[in-house]
């Protein structure tokens, strides 16, 4: 190990969202910045094992689904089963490159030093940094922040090879498509990549121990979405546990449920959670506490229990996404250095990207009604709208959540192609604490999926003139509930 | 890029590689890029190969050059294999069918799906149990190494040699998928990729002691080592190509000695590379340290950390019983 000891007004270990963003706030604050990375080049596991590769693959899931379905099923497309699956991302690199280059790009011109190797901690204040070829620098800094991301969990019964059972960081090294897929978790990584090779042909088959996946989102959505994945020839067990998953030495992953069912794929993913990615950094030497998660605990500023090293982005547990992370970066820089905070909105839009995406903003129904005891529910099929029957997207719902007087709006949900960008129309419209009537009186272009809002804050707007013509022909709570579930 | 020493795949110069070829502008990431000389690879110091009779390296230049070189044709049973497990239509009993047909194919497969290579949780006794537990991808690459083991691994005069040459084979093939496992990478892949890589050499070699008579020229066994050693990955690319095996194979088999070179397949070129040298420590014929491992240039642009480096060196037993199952 070198004798010289580098220093740095802070080091931030990690390049994912949360650390790149943290790197640019505090070496545009005008602190000297050393970013450390384990992986080749930056980005973390968002842009080379995540959301970028899965994405691009999902395209291409995507484009083939609607071909079909915007040509009517006149086409025999079929995907072979000797396609490779690098074939069908064929895009990735194009797109990994141009993400890392702006990324590059911005380290740069924002002058971060930047490191490639492991870091360790030696005391609070100190790192040490093994690179591959076995150098180890010391690097002394006066903030520390951990952005070190998370890896797939691997539970005890799961036995992963990441050849036959894999995981979400092997899951896309997969040559060939295979015929069958066992998918393990009912999470957003599961229903992501059971949705995905489900639309590529694949027999996928998702297990769960919950009678739903997504149990954490609006039923309606989450059921819409499972008639989408049944529709494209997948298979959901819900309500089952896994005694064992395993290779059966030559043939097939077998997955044993203490049911005594017995599930056989080509192929197994195993999706049952992410634990924080620290087991590398030694961060005992620098008395850094941990929940009994194996999550760094954080305060409110994102502080750990040394008060000079920062915890951000999945290290620190839920929500994991990556727009949170980059918001978690710059709040704990802006802390660290006393730089004044920017009002900034704490309301986080949700994206899952499965198909089809479903994405959420705000207050979902429970939520109203434990805040305002009762909402207003304005909804809208896709359907309903002339852009959803062009395109082929008819399987889609908007679903406005108004207060109980049926003016303001509280929250959306959707599920259907383009969820994911539609939904910040609602979004900003919550931030103006707009009433549903903007969504009336304000044109839009046509035809577009955006006319769904308009729909569905006639809806709201319908129900709340019924109440005032007429309270008593609403249910007792008036206002709760309001609008019977759109029929499938 | 500038190429200003190319990697020659000459016997003993396998670890003289320059690291900066790898090293993509993104990965300079400070003391890796400055440190490129330091972690140079000590260069072995080849005992001189006596040449080659020109007569002898002109004929097979141009064999080469114009596609002209005898290449072992894949045996029919082997052909038909391939063909059918790459058909989602095939039915196993039909697979059977065929290969109960050659009863050294039977015998190969049953010995070798029995091997620690495969280790079944019980034995297979029977060609009906082996093909339904192997399943189609296992059978084909199953038929492919037992292929390259009565095809091409067998030449006249050079039988310790050759046989020596296959071990390393199933040696690279066994570090490949360890270290593509390591990486998250794609581990069929890597298995065949180092299992092929040197396919190339018997072929050379076999090539020139048929033209050797032909042209009745003298020349020393160490001569034709040399230049099996200097042909085989465009050799081995030949062949894995009319075999009809996939085109990024033949990529890699054509690039694993300078991956800088290859235009798609740079990563399990280099990934290749350094599984070969793994198997090199391992079985031979070459001598490389478990300190040369420990700091191999590939190492940096594989992005392998010391730890994997030792975890993978922790499996010489695992491998070497591979190897002898089947060897």
């Amino acid at each position: 190990m070198s004798d010289e000891i580098s220093s740095f007004d802070v080091a931030i270990i990690g390049s994912g969202p949360a650390g790149l963003q943290a790197a640019i706030q505090a070496a545009n604050a005008g602190k000297s910045t050393l970013l450390i990375e384990q992986e080749v080049s930056v980005g973390g596991a968002c842009v080379h094992r995540g959301t970028i590769p899965s994405k691009t693959l999902r395209e291409t899931a995507l484009s083939l689904s609607s071909f079909l379905q915007r040509s009517g099923h006149v086409f025999q497309v079929r995907v072979s089963e000797e396609l490779q699956v690098s074939s069908l991302m064929t895009r990735m690199e194009q797109v990994v490159k141009a993400h890392e280059r702006y990324m590059a790009n911005q380290l740069a011109t924002a002058s971060v030093t930047r490191w490639h190797g492991r870091a360790k901690f030696v005391d609070a204040i100190t790192l040490d940094v093994q690179s591959v070829d076995r150098t180890v620098r010391r690097v002394r800094a006066k903030y520390i922040c951990i952005a070190s991301g998370s890896k797939p969990r691997t539970p005890s019964n799961v036995e992963i090879d990441h050849q036959n059972l894999l995981d979400s960081d092997s899951v896309l090294s997969m040559l060939y498509l295979p015929r069958t897929l066992t998918v393990l978790g009912g999470g957003v990584i599961a229903t992501e990549y059971a949705s995905i090779f489900a639309a590529l042909g694949v027999k996928v088959t998702l297990i769960d121990s919950r009678n739903r996946p997504l149990g954490f989102l609006d039923k309606e959505l989450t059921d819409r979405f499972l008639d989408s994945f049944v529709k494209a020839g997948g298979t959901f067990l819900g309500e089952r546990k896994i005694e064992r998953a395993y290779w059966d030495g030559l043939a097939s992953c077998v997955v044993r449920l203490t049911s005594g069912e017995e599930i056989k794929s080509d192929k197994l993913l195993c999706c049952l959670g992410r634990v924080a990615n620290i087991e590398e950094l030694a961060i005992e030497s620098a008395g850094i506490e941990l929940d009994e998660l194996g999550l760094i605990v954080v305060d409110e500023h994102l502080r750990t229990s040394q008060p000079n090293v920062y915890g951000i982005g999945d290290v620190i547990g839920p929500p994991s996404l990556a727009s949170t992370s980059m918001e978690q970066g710059r709040r704990a820089i802006r802390h660290a250095f006393g730089l004044s905070e920017i009002e900034h909105s704490s309301m986080i839009p949700m994206g899952i990207y499965t198909i089809p995406e479903i994405s959420s903003i705000g207050m979902s129904e429970q939520e109203a009604e434990k805040k305002f005891g009762g909402y207003v529910i304005g909804r809208a099929r896709f359907d309903q709208v002339a852009r959803g029957q062009i395109a082929a997207i008819t399987d889609g719902l908007l679903k406005i959540v108004a207060d109980p007087a049926g003016k303001r709006v509280l929250g959306v949900q959707i599920v259907g192609e383009g969820a994911s960008d539609l939904v910040h129309v609602g979004q900003m419209a919550i931030l103006g604490k707009l009433d549903v009537d903007v969504f009336v009186n304000t044109t839009f272009n046509f035809p577009t999926l955006a006319e769904a809002y308009r729909i569905a804050a006639a809806d709201v707007i319908r129900q709340r003139d019924q109440k005032c013509s007429d309270p008593s022909s609403l249910p007792v709570g008036a206002g709760v509930g309001a609008g019977a579930p759109v029929s499938t | 890029m500038g190429i200003p020493f190319p990697l020659r795949a000459v016997e003993g110069s396998h670890l003289d590689l320059d690291l900066k070829f790898f090293v993509r502008p993104s990965m300079a990431l400070g003391a890796n890029a400055r440190n490129a000389d330091k972690t140079r690879m000590p260069t072995l110091a080849p005992t001189p190969a006596p040449p080659l009779p020109q007569p002898l390296r002109d004929a097979l230049v141009e064999r080469i050059r114009d596609g002209s070189l005898e290449l072992p044709v894949l045996p029919e049973v082997a052909s038909r294999v391939i063909t059918l497990t790459m058909d989602d239509k095939t039915e196993m009993a039909q697979l059977g069918q065929l290969i109960q047909r050659d009863q050294s194919m039977t015998g190969h497969l049953l010995r070798l799906a029995n091997s620690a290579l495969y280790s079944p949780p019980t034995p297979i006794v029977s060609l009906q149990q082996a093909l339904s537990r192997l399943g189609m991808k296992k059978v084909r690459e199953i038929a492919l190494m037992i292929s390259c083991e009565n095809r091409v691994f067998k030449v006249p005069g050079f039988d310790l040699r050759v046989r020596l040459a296959f071990k390393h084979s199933i040696a690279a093939a066994s570090f490949a998928q360890e270290i593509a496992r390591s990486r998250r990478w794609n581990v069929e892949e890597a298995f065949l990729c180092g299992m092929m890589s040197d396919v190339g050499r018997p072929v050379v070699l076999q090539a020139l002691v048929d033209l050797k008579r032909t042209l009745d020229v003298d020349a020393p066994r160490e001569a034709l080592e040399a230049a099996a050693g200097e042909f085989h990955c465009e050799v081995g690319a030949m062949l894995v190509k009319s075999w009809k095996l996939p085109a990024r194979l033949s990529e890699t088999i054509r690039y694993h000695h300078e991956p800088e070179k290859a235009p798609t397949a740079a990563q399990t070129a280099m990934l290749t590379r350094y599984a070969a040298d793994f198997a090199h420590w391992l079985v031979g014929p070459r001598t490389v340290t478990d300190a040369e491992l420990r700091t191999h240039p590939l190492c940096v642009p594989l992005n392998l950390y010391p730890d994997e480096v030792d975890r993978l060196i922790a499996m010489k037993d695992k491998v070497k019983a591979a190897v002898e199952s089947i060897g």
